[in-house]
């Protein structure tokens, strides 16, 4: 493995980059429309700039566009496609209104270094706006790609402190406010698992055949900005254009829609379609196309300016973190961490950082590091230890709320981010304050229930009816550990109505963390799918960590549905079984292991492997099966007694509006006794033993040839 | 088929697995050979399906072809503006994958 260093002194802050994929574009096709779309956009993305050596189409374009600071009245057309309109013979009258100069409203650079470095391509105004720099906002990461991007392509010269102070004031200058980056967060964290199933098909479609629409959500520009994010995808991977910005409706001659098309032009180059379709939306001889139409929504969606980052702007304040910090953590696989988190400011939003870990095991784990603090909202640290079993280092990606009394994040490491750590955090305060709770699940009924509550300013002297859990739990007693933690033992009733129950503290309103069930109705496994990269050789495993969690059904009366209420985790056997896609499907001899007690799954090397047909890659999709025997109430269930004949005929409900052998309308083996009769109400349950079991699918796929992300971005 | 001859071991794979076979529509995905296949529109990661059988098999042989024509550029170097030289330390990515390099951006 031999890295293509992009700064050999291996730049803390410029190293680190968009581990999804900051690039996009692909197509399979080669053609001479191609060819020709290939030179279009590469002529409107990369106009050569007079004065500037380097050759970034992003630059050229923005300053072609941008020469004196303003834009035209069509606010964010290129040059080159202005050009094309007026060659056109557009009438006078809108050919004066596009003349009509109007300022473009930018955010002023006030950075030597980035005067100095970057003016050679970005050319500064009298305002000190400087162009593309100044009609931007990203996060930390995106300015680090962008940053990245001008060292690899456009030689820009900065040391890794430089590139670091520059990243620096990027993203506390031309940042994200906190709503913004708390949409952005699952990029920033790099998880592996998120959906993005509910955003709007045509933004997936465009964007997301590539990178995560994470990334689009790290960025917020002005209208111009984002079509020349456009050609720059155009200049860089020019095959884009086919594969995804086009769009099947504009490949089979023009555009869907047209309720964008008077704001936007045609920033890419295109195939020809007939003067009829194109004509008011394009001097190309195409409609707009689907990134088109895509961009005309960001820029109304995601614009430059938000009102919530013009007040942070106003208001702007270095936002004091000192000080202590509750933590309550869970670790897939792992359980729950519950400790402390000690900040010491260093220098203006710097700190060094000391967690105080408890794991479920009891141990205790001491790790140190440093963070940084940007924009009032976001944290971005390292920590490391040395203790045995420990993840080694952890990158801590973290959002301050807008009370600045609790941040939430995750933490994490793996060659591709994939074990991770979601922490909530508390401010440790002396007002009373529950953050969370440790086995705040209870059956219905039940005694001698120990629950741990993480929270922040108990007082020393604590009884047990300072806490409130609700008509019929009764909290039987109360000890305390620390200002940060309480233990309860806990009764509840039976006959006490199921669900959520909120958790107080004497005038302190808590989280609602309390979750009475009947009994136990199944298992899931988390995540599913799970996700898993083959490796070795070329670049680590991906490894994929499996959790089992507990379930009861919901109100509804019918588990392994949505409105069930998952419980606690549990100890489960964990297999793998064959997961036919295929006649002789046999991926379970080749994708790996996977670790019977802990739930690790190891995938198998990359490359061919000549053991396979085709000498196929070790790649394939299997079963993850976890089960288990737990002893459980029986559920107390009343028949419903028909009232006449109509009702008792086959509708198949209950009195308590239970579906009568639910189960049925699964797939799930453990659902046989979901609808046990029949006892009385106010019966003690009668404990069974059952056996659980649930299964999962788990891929386990190819490795990515480019790492984004070298994992140094915030070491110093 | 009469028209098409195979060529090489890893057709000769499919002709003979498929020998006797009548032109008949399933099973789809038995017809498939491996590779990118345009019908499925296969992601890198994870065919049209949420699946892994969609995809290029083995990864080593496609390759180069999505390097060249920057097919996958944030999944593989690109050839055509970042990594041109990505190529040269494996001349034959399917014989000597193991000398595959990680670039780092």
């Amino acid at each position: 493995m031999s890295p293509v260093p992009l700064d050999p002194a291996g730049d803390p802050a410029v190293e680190d980059a968009d581990p999804p994929a900051p690039t996009e574009g692909r197509s399979r096709r080669s053609s001479q429309g191609d060819t020709q779309r290939r030179r279009r956009g590469g002529r409107q993305g990369g106009r050569q700039d007079r004065t500037a050596p380097a050759t970034d189409p992003e630059g050229q374009s923005a300053d072609a566009a941008d020469e004196t600071g303003h834009e035209t009245a069509q606010d964010g057309e290129s040059g080159s496609a202005r050009g094309d309109r007026s060659r056109r013979g557009d009438s006078d009258e809108e050919s004066g209104a596009r003349r009509k100069k109007v300022p473009r409203e930018g955010i002023p650079v006030q950075h030597p270094l980035i005067e100095e470095r970057c003016v050679v391509c970005h050319a500064r105004d009298d305002e000190g706006k400087m162009t593309r720099i100044s009609y931007m906002r990203k996060t930390p990461e995106a300015w680090e790609i962008s940053i990245k991007r001008m060292v690899r392509l456009y030689f820009v010269s900065l040391s890794p402190e430089e590139a670091k102070e520059v990243v620096r004031y990027l993203a506390e200058e031309h940042g994200l406010s906190r709503q913004e980056a708390r949409a952005a967060m699952y990029e920033s964290e790099r998880r592996v698992h998120w959906s993005e199933e509910d955003r709007d098909k045509d933004l997936r479609e465009t964007c997301a055949e590539c990178h995560t629409l994470g990334r689009v959500l790290s960025e917020r520009r002005d209208q111009q900005e984002w079509k020349l994010l456009k050609a720059t995808h155009l200049a860089l991977y020019p095959l884009v254009d086919f594969q995804s910005f086009q769009g099947r409706s504009s490949r089979g001659g023009g555009g869907r829609g047209t309720t964008s098309g008077a704001t936007s032009g045609n920033a890419g180059g295109g195939r020809g379609t007939p003067p009829s379709e194109t004509a008011g939306t394009s001097g190309r001889g195409r409609s707009q196309d689907r990134a088109d139409r895509v961009l005309a929504t960001l820029t109304s969606e995601q614009g430059l300016f938000s009102d919530e980052w013009r007040d942070w702007n106003q208001e702007k304040r270095e936002v004091p973190l000192e000080g202590r910090w509750i933590v309550l953590g869970h670790e897939v696989g792992r359980g729950p961490i519950r400790g402390t988190l000690d900040l010491q400011r260093v220098a203006s939003g710097e700190y060094q950082s000391k967690w105080t870990w408890l794991r479920a095991n009891g141990r205790t784990v001491v790790r140190q590091g440093t963070g940084l603090f940007y924009a009032g909202h976001s944290w971005r640290g390292r920590s490391t230890s040395t203790a045995p079993g420990e993840l080694e280092s952890l990158k801590e990606v973290l959002l301050l709320d807008e009370s600045w009394t609790r941040m939430e994040g995750r933490l994490f490491t793996g060659e591709y981010n994939e074990l991770g750590i979601e922490v909530e955090l508390l401010r440790a305060s002396e007002t009373p304050t529950i953050l969370g709770v440790l086995g705040g699940e209870m059956a219905v009924p039940s005694i001698g229930n120990r629950i741990e509550v993480i929270g922040s300013g108990f007082p020393e002297k604590i009884v047990a009816g300072d806490f409130h859990l609700g008509a019929g739990i009764t909290v039987l007693g109360a000890e305390r550990h620390d200002e940060s933690r309480v233990n309860l033992l806990v009764s509840v009733d039976s006959g006490v109505p199921l669900g959520r129950r909120a958790i107080d503290f004497r005038i302190h309103q808590g989280p609602r963390a309390i979750t009475l069930y009947d009994t136990i109705d199944g298992i899931r496994i988390r995540p599913n799918p799970g996700f898993s990269r083959v490796g070795g050789k070329m670049r680590p495993k991906q490894l994929e960590r499996f959790e089992a969690v507990a379930f009861t059904r919901g109100p509804d009366g019918v588990p392994y549905n949505e409105d069930d209420v998952e419980l606690m985790t549990v100890p489960v056997k964990w297999s793998l079984e064959e997961f036919p896609i295929r006649p002789g499907d046999d991926d379970l001899q080749f994708v790996g292991e996977l670790d019977s007690e802990t739930g690790v799954f190891t995938p198998a090397i990359d490359g061919p492997n000549p053991e396979r047909r085709f000498s196929a890659n070790n790649i394939g999709d299997v079963y993850v099966v976890a089960t288990c025997t737990m002893t459980v109430p029986e559920r107390l269930e009343v028949k419903k007694v028909p009232d006449d004949e109509e009702q008792s005929g086959d509708d198949g409900e209950d009195a308590t509006g239970e579906v009568a052998g639910a189960e049925e309308s699964t797939d799930q083996e453990s659902a046989d006794a979901a609808n046990k009769p029949i006892a009385a109400a106010d019966s003690p349950p009668k404990m069974i033993e059952r056996e659980f079991r649930a299964r999962g699918h788990l891929l386990v796929t190819v490795p990515i040839y480019v790492q984004w992300d070298q994992n140094k971005w915030n070491q110093r | 088929m009469k028209h098409v001859r195979a060529i090489n071991q890893k057709a000769r794979l499919i002709e003979e697995r498929f020998a006797g076979a009548e032109d008949s529509v399933g099973p789809l995905a038995e017809r498939i050979p491996f590779g990118c296949s345009t019908q499925l529109a296969p992601g890198w990661e994870v065919d049209s399906g949420g699946g892994t059988y969609g995809l290029c098999t083995p990864i080593e042989r496609d390759l180069y072809d999505c390097y060249h024509s920057c097919y996958w550029p944030a999944q593989v170097p690109d050839a055509l503006t970042n990594f041109a030289d990505w190529s040269r330390s494996c001349g034959a990515p399917v014989q000597d994958w193991s000398s595959i390099d990680l670039v780092f951006p």
